[in-house]
């Protein structure tokens, strides 16, 4: 009986401890990163300071409202991958973001900034990750996220994706936005 | 003093562009952060699509049609100096060119939303110059064609024009498997060639 619990234990325990948000912080720009490989989903959220936005932004020769515009979002490099042996699902339009004071928050997805952009001339529209996407095994996509936050502010990161029919959930607790370093 | 309009958004493309290339030099930023591992999966396309055609130019501003390498198997790779995966997987798309090319791969990689200068720059800081065609897509029309959703997406497109294969997100095009792989769509290029009727 004893050493069925601990064989269960010891099953169970790899799968708790691999569902665990990694936080890493370069040891020399400071820069933070958090990240989770959780029921075949990866997702990596890369603090990324207002300087380097604008300069993302600006170099490549974008209208002068969109940069600062964008220059006023906190902003993350994002990584999403499909580690499952199946297709994997994810809309950023079900992810959200709950700040100290308990309220929660839609994020801007890449549609929305695609059609704020156009008013503005631009047709730039590939920086960001876009809203949707159907993995097939293997697959992966890297672009930016933004939260409508100042430097430097909290909030929790809610998103959730899908494999075959289960849908999955996890939070990254204590995210910051990126300051200038 | 004469107030010029425009003086504020060059004086930022300037430090944009200054900055940008730094950081694309030292890869300051999302560098320092581990990057996932470049796969080597390509994905079945059932049924495969017919590829839609297109004409872009090259850096010499010489024009690439398409259609004019139907027979051929094609590798099309959409991608941007800023994509950091698409600038880890360029060498190995390189590679497998050189690895290839004598058997009848194509490859065009197709740049979204840069200028000549820009990605001619960026050629300049690799390891090993492509000796593929880089094509420019500025308007983002040809992406939109194939339905490319992010960068860097790669699609293998077959002798009849369809395709066959696609990765999205960065790989290592010259590991074995994807170049069993390409050799495979490659012989079938051989034997449709050789089921073809004589003219």
């Amino acid at each position: 009986m004893l050493r069925a619990s601990l064989t269960a234990v010891f099953l169970v325990l790899p799968s708790y401890l691999s569902a665990e948000t990694q936080v890493h912080r370069d040891a020399t720009s400071g820069q933070r990163a958090w990240s989770i490989e959780m029921n075949g989903f990866g997702l990596q959220l890369i603090q990324l300071n207002p300087d380097y936005v604008t300069a993302f932004y600006a170099g490549r020769g974008l209208a002068r409202e969109l940069v600062e515009e964008m220059s006023k979002q906190c902003v993350f490099g994002t990584i999403a991958r499909n580690l499952a042996d199946q297709p994997l699902t994810y809309r950023v339009a079900d992810w959200h973001y709950s700040t100290p004071d308990g309220q929660n928050h839609s994020l801007t997805t890449k549609s929305d900034w695609v059609k704020r952009w156009k008013n503005l001339g631009s047709a730039f529209k590939w920086s960001l990750l876009p809203d949707e996407q159907t993995f097939a095994v293997g697959d992966w996509s890297q672009g930016f996220t933004t939260i409508d936050l100042a430097p430097g502010a909290r909030f929790d990161f809610h998103f959730s994706w899908r494999v075959g029919e289960r849908v999955y959930e996890h939070t990254f607790e204590g995210v910051e936005c990126g300051t200038q370093p | 003093m004469e107030h010029n309009p425009n003086a504020k958004q060059i004086f930022l493309s300037t430090i944009g562009l200054v900055l940008s290339s730094w950081l694309i030099c030292t890869q300051a930023v999302w560098a320092e952060i581990p990057a996932p591992t470049l796969g080597h999966r390509l994905n079945p396309v059932t049924p495969p699509i017919m590829a839609p055609d297109f004409e872009l130019q090259d850096m010499d501003e010489k024009t690439h049609r398409l259609s004019n390498y139907r027979g051929q198997v094609v590798m099309l790779n959409f991608w941007a100096t800023w994509c950091p995966p698409c600038r880890r997987e360029m060498p190995s798309m390189e590679a497998v060119y050189q690895r290839l090319r004598e058997q009848g791969l194509v490859v065009l990689a197709i740049n979204e939303w840069e200028s000549n200068d820009h990605v001619f720059a960026f050629m300049g800081q690799l390891s090993v110059f492509p000796s593929f065609p880089i094509l420019f897509d500025q308007q983002g029309t040809v992406a939109e064609a194939f339905k490319v959703n992010g960068l860097p997406t790669t699609l293998v497109i077959n002798t009849q024009g369809q395709i066959v294969y696609r990765a999205v997100g960065g790989r290592d095009f010259d590991d074995p498997e994807v170049v069993k792989l390409l050799q495979t769509v490659l012989s079938e290029q051989d034997s449709s060639a050789h089921n073809r009727p004589k003219n």
